[in-house]
């Protein structure tokens, strides 16, 4: 991985952070988790290691982002082993988007429940619609995103090599 | 063999970032100091990019009708600045802020989402308009939450319903004291961002029951008589002392839009005492 790889995925991750705290601020709903789609690309392209550096780092931003989580880090260790697991599920060559997109989706299932029984330990009541809203569109939205990444991933580095 | 010596420092960078991560996360619970600076700093850094990528809208109710004079031409920008005026025109004019000074503020963030709801939110107004921690936010339809932390340009609220939320009340018209949040009795079923409600003591609990938060001491982190919301459910008691059942918040934190931090002074002059009896 290049640098310029590495700024244009830490800027990704950033894009999604960001977009992600201030989208949901225009009531917008469901909307798709930009961040695991944009872990769950790095570590498709590039394996578990990186897909678990990429999770950690879009975790910690939306551990950050204000009004961040009630617990720091949480984010970042969930993504981590979101990022973790999709780079383990990574086939060699080329994968059909239906494999990536069903990936996508059972990560992102498996996030929404780690973050059901984080709230349910706290007391707090959740809502099983809403989560399943956000992995549906989280799926979908990986269908056009994931291959978009990869294509700007891939025109970085050609530049880089050029 | 070089690369195999910087694949095995990069595994071991990579595992130490975890094990920071995990010992930042066990900091956190146990309420450790390093958590809040990382959190203010990122917020006096990252709190402007919100500010900027907020929906639109101004901060005052003149700068608002102006932005709406500008953007008549382009209707969808004209509705969202008109439902802001709204709504700041609401809550200027509902009985939550009658008489209290009343730092107007606009979402601009909501935490990770996730199947609890929302409960955490960033509001564009911080340290630099006057706004300090545990003061009461609160929308035209009542009580929102609680500052919990401020930057020098937004602030952290705790919304009612999420864990971290406990708030005296009075429920209904002979003002039983209650409280609401945190953890409900055994058995209670909760819809997603209805907080708990429990008596502290016997008394009677109807369904539509009015509560309002009981207040603090010089109004912080909660003002007395605003509005949180409606009993709507009342458990059985099943051998406790005290019924408990839920609460519909009278504020939809999904739909916020404009709130109000209120200010007060904290009590300076004593009271005076009064005579029993006297007429």
């Amino acid at each position: 991985m290049t640098p310029s790889g590495v700024a244009l995925r830490a800027a990704l991750l950033l894009v999604g952070a960001v977009l992600a705290v201030t989208l949901s601020a225009r009531h917008l709903a469901p909307l798709p988790d930009l961040v695991l789609v944009v872990v769950a690309s790095a570590a498709l392209r590039s394996g578990p290691r990186v897909g678990l550096v990429a999770g950690l780092v879009g975790g910690w931003l939306l551990d950050l982002l204000p009004p961040g989580s009630a617990v720091l880090g949480t984010q970042a260790l969930l993504y981590a082993g979101c990022g973790l697991l999709v780079g383990l599920a990574r086939r060699p060559g080329q994968v059909s988007l239906v494999w990536v997109v069903l990936v996508i989706a059972g990560v992102g299932s498996g996030l929404e429940v780690a973050r059901a029984l984080l709230a349910l330990a706290d007391g707090v009541p959740v809502d099983v619609v809403s989560s399943l809203g956000r992995v549906l569109a989280t799926a979908t939205a990986s269908v056009v995103l994931v291959p978009l990444v990869g294509l700007v991933e891939r025109h970085a580095e050609q530049r880089r090599f050029a | 063999m070089r690369g195999d010596a910087s694949d095995r420092r990069r595994a071991r960078l990579v595992l130490l970032a975890v094990l920071v991560t995990v010992a930042l996360v066990l900091v956190d619970v146990v309420g450790g100091p390093g958590p809040g600076v990382l959190r203010r700093g990122a917020a006096t850094v990252l709190g402007p990019l919100e500010r900027v990528l907020a929906p639109a809208g101004q901060q005052d109710r003149e700068a608002l009708q102006r932005s709406n004079d500008r953007l008549a031409s382009q209707l969808r920008e004209a509705r969202l600045a008109g439902a802001d005026a709204t709504a700041l025109s609401a809550l200027l004019s509902s009985p939550t802020t009658a008489g209290a000074r009343v730092v107007p503020a606009r979402v601009v963030g909501v935490g990770a989402p996730g199947p609890q709801g929302i409960v955490r939110i960033t509001i564009d107004v911080g340290s630099r308009d006057g706004v300090s921690a545990d003061r009461t936010v609160v929308s035209s339809e009542g009580l929102v939450g609680r500052v919990a932390s401020v930057a020098p340009w937004t602030s952290d609220v705790l919304v009612v319903g999420g864990p971290d939320v406990v708030v005296g009340v009075r429920v209904g018209a002979t003002g039983t004291l209650a409280t609401v949040g945190g953890p409900a009795a055994a058995g209670t079923e909760r819809e997603a961002g209805e907080p708990a409600l429990s008596l502290v003591e016997t008394g009677a609990l109807r369904v539509g029951d009015e509560v309002r938060t009981l207040g603090s001491v010089d109004g912080r982190p909660f003002l007395p008589g605003v509005l949180v919301g409606s009993v709507s459910a009342v458990e059985p008691q099943h051998g406790r002392l005290a019924p408990s059942g839920t609460v519909r918040p009278a504020v939809d934190a999904g739909s916020l839009s404009v709130v109000g931090v209120l200010l007060t002074a904290p009590r300076s002059t004593p009271r005076a005492a009064a005579t029993g009896g006297a007429r």
